[in-house]
């Protein structure tokens, strides 16, 4: 349709209007000004372009070429429930091959909604092989659904900190000392059980980082990552009541410590894998929800070590053929309480004063990583307490008092706080 | 969460540029990139965030509750340790600082932001029974309130990495006195940037008690509430 100047009728192209001037406009504001910005590759993206990323290598050497299946786990109700020996899927929900560089970039697709957890977060299990050895690594993954659809929680405004299970950059090296990494959440920087253990025991340094030592599997003996795979069978064995350090309080008589730990609290605990050599290693960590229905209300800390008791059950999964020990009930909570020498009490730098009178009170996302957290027994494994908004940890100053934190951000960016005498 | 959300904005958009189009007859050629301009700017729009925005340092999930007893009225309570910078290159202004969904009388009656203390060799603003402008010279709330420090993007960088560039805000806060307390379970910030207004969600619960606070008003929003 034509006007009589000869130009398109406005009423014709009104909808090309529309959206020739919603891309001129959009195109002009901030946001695709950054957008723009962020495709030129400047540096802005606090947002990963995957959930799953990582780079595996043999010996520090990247490895071109290898396969790394992502397969979800059953929830931790679902498998509460589970009898022994009946199998349960673990349906296979992404599949990539890395590049020349040995990285791989993956999303999970197709995870059912029952196999995410009162959280949200999901728990995967990265299935590597180069066709020579192969092995198995377990993640917590924070999810989200939209319109019905499970997948990566990498909305808004996201800033991947330690624990926090928005995304996963996986460091696995299949060589002699085989071993692996999240590096979100990397070895070096977890703290001991022990005030003075800075590093976990079996740490590794190759080319890609701080590893921890894992177990790897011949294929010629058989493990495929494709076939017969994915089949987790529970054994009905159970490990109960072990211990599992949950925080550390550090403070003093001025700035007493009242922890408050409801339902529901996340932690992230070590998954130990035991070969069939008799060994063990950790491969990995899991997501776990309390699940004892009660509160734990404790006050009057400081110069303690706040543990639970949580409970681990054996299972096997095709394709691994070992057995895996996974956290799945919780025995107690914040029991035992135990107390540290102020000796061992860390002073940190960056602090804020206190006047008395105050209760300062903080629900964080994560705590630090815990090396040797859990006394699994046979060997110890990481444990990480997840401090979302079920947990509380409140100073109550009843003198001026220092808080202190342990990164130049100052004590709330600080995996842990310490508050000291003014 | 510390930072739960951006509540609003807008943006100040204009169609003068489909009038030109208009007038100079190139529609037909527009049209055709514009279909491919359009799925460009969406795919973009859906990869990024919302333009640059102010946050909080560090883990966004945190969040906080300073529950103060024996504050009597209109006795200035001081109170930090809130480190924000910006997601990317630009400069917020800071307009407004306000108790979100206040219970009694509590009031903002000043803000500031300062350079990071911790970085120079300073004491971080935890919480002091005095006057903004009184605890610190590096508090300026009678001035402009700028924040243009990047944040860094992992927590392993803020670790290790350069804070001096980020920004510790400062709030003073008192109350009318009536009642046992006031206060709220989170601060909203109002800030322009890149020629919006937004405003940023900290929860960040304030409490100010005439005696002893009680002890539900020492827990953060979400576990108060369970």
């Amino acid at each position: 349709m034509m006007s009589r100047t000869g130009l398109p009728s406005l009423a014709h192209r009104l909808p090309a209007f529309v959206v020739a001037a919603a891309v001129l406009t959009a195109l002009s504001t901030p946001a695709a000004a950054t957008a723009a910005t962020a495709a030129s590759g400047a540096p802005q993206a606090l947002v990963p372009s995957s959930a799953i990323t990582g780079v595996i290598s043999r010996d520090g050497v990247p490895v071109a070429g290898a396969t790394v299946l992502i397969r979800v786990y059953p929830s931790q109700a679902t498998r509460a429930k589970a009898k022994a020996g009946v199998p349960l899927e673990m349906p296979i929900v992404a599949s990539v091959t890395t590049d020349s560089a040995g990285s791989f970039a993956a999303n999970p697709v197709g995870v059912p909604v029952q196999d995410l957890d009162q959280s949200g977060t999901a728990n995967f299990e990265a299935f590597v092989s180069d066709g020579v050895v192969a092995m198995p690594w377990s993640f917590p993954l924070q999810m989200t659904t939209v319109s019905g659809v499970v997948q990566p929680d990498l909305g808004g405004p996201v800033t991947v900190s330690s624990g926090s299970h928005r995304a996963v950059d996986l460091k696995l090296d299949l060589g002699r000392t085989a071993g692996g990494a999240d590096a979100y959440d990397p070895p070096t920087a977890w703290q001991g059980i022990q005030p003075d253990q800075l590093t976990p025991s079996g740490l590794l340094r190759g080319s890609t980082g701080a590893l921890t030592a894992a177990a790897t599997l011949s294929t010629s003996a058989g493990v495929s990552p494709m076939i017969g795979c994915g089949i987790l069978i529970p054994q009905g064995n159970w490990k109960y009541g072990i211990d599992e350090a949950f925080a550390n309080v550090w403070s003093w008589a001025g700035a007493q410590v009242e922890f408050q730990e409801a339902t529901s609290s996340s932690h992230t605990l070590g998954l130990a894998l035991q070969q069939s050599g008799g060994g063990w290693t950790q491969n990995g960590s899991m997501g776990y929800t309390e699940n004892s229905g009660s509160k734990g209300d404790v006050s009057g800390l400081y110069d303690n070590q706040v543990d639970n008791r949580v409970d681990y059950e054996d299972n096997i999964i095709t394709c691994v053929l070992l057995h895996e020990w996974a956290p799945g009930g919780t025995y107690a909570l914040m029991y035992p309480i135990l107390g540290w020498p102020h000796s061992s009490h860390p002073i940190w730098g960056s602090c804020a004063v206190y006047g008395n009178g105050a209760v300062m009170t903080k629900t964080q996302g994560t705590n630090s990583t815990i090396s040797g957290g859990v006394a699994f027994g046979p060997i110890s494994l990481s444990a990480q307490a997840g401090w979302n908004t079920s947990i509380d940890e409140a100073f109550h100053f009843t003198q001026t008092s220092y808080l202190c934190g342990s990164s130049g951000a100052g004590w709330v960016s600080s995996p842990q706080a310490e508050a000291h005498q003014y | 969460m510390l930072v739960g959300s951006h509540l609003h904005k807008r943006k100040r958009i204009s169609i003068r540029s489909a009038s030109l189009l208009v007038e100079s007859g190139v529609i037909d050629r527009v049209m055709k990139w514009a279909t491919a301009a359009l799925a460009v700017a969406l795919f973009l729009a859906g990869c990024s965030q919302d333009g640059p925005h102010l946050q909080v340092v560090g883990d966004q999930s945190v969040a906080l509750n300073l529950a103060v007893s024996d504050v009597g009225a209109n006795q200035p309570y001081a109170f930090g340790s809130i480190m924000l910078c910006v997601s990317s290159p630009a400069t917020a202004r800071i307009t407004n600082v306000a108790v979100d969904q206040a219970q009694g009388g509590i009031r903002v009656d000043a803000f500031a932001v300062r350079p990071n203390p911790l970085t120079r060799q300073q004491e971080g603003l935890g919480g002091q029974r005095e006057a903004l402008i009184d605890y610190s010279s590096t508090f300026a709330p009678n001035s402009a309130q700028f924040i243009s420090g990047v944040c860094q993007s992992s927590s392993s960088a803020i670790a290790s990495g350069d804070t001096a560039d980020i920004s510790e805000l400062g709030v003073q806060v008192s109350w009318d006195g009536f009642g046992r307390y006031a206060g709220g379970h989170a601060l909203d910030i109002t800030y322009e940037i890149a020629g919006t207004e937004q405003t940023l969600r900290l929860n960040y619960g304030i409490w100010l008690c005439a005696v002893t606070c009680p002890p539900d008003l020492n827990h953060t929003k979400s576990l108060a509430s369970q």
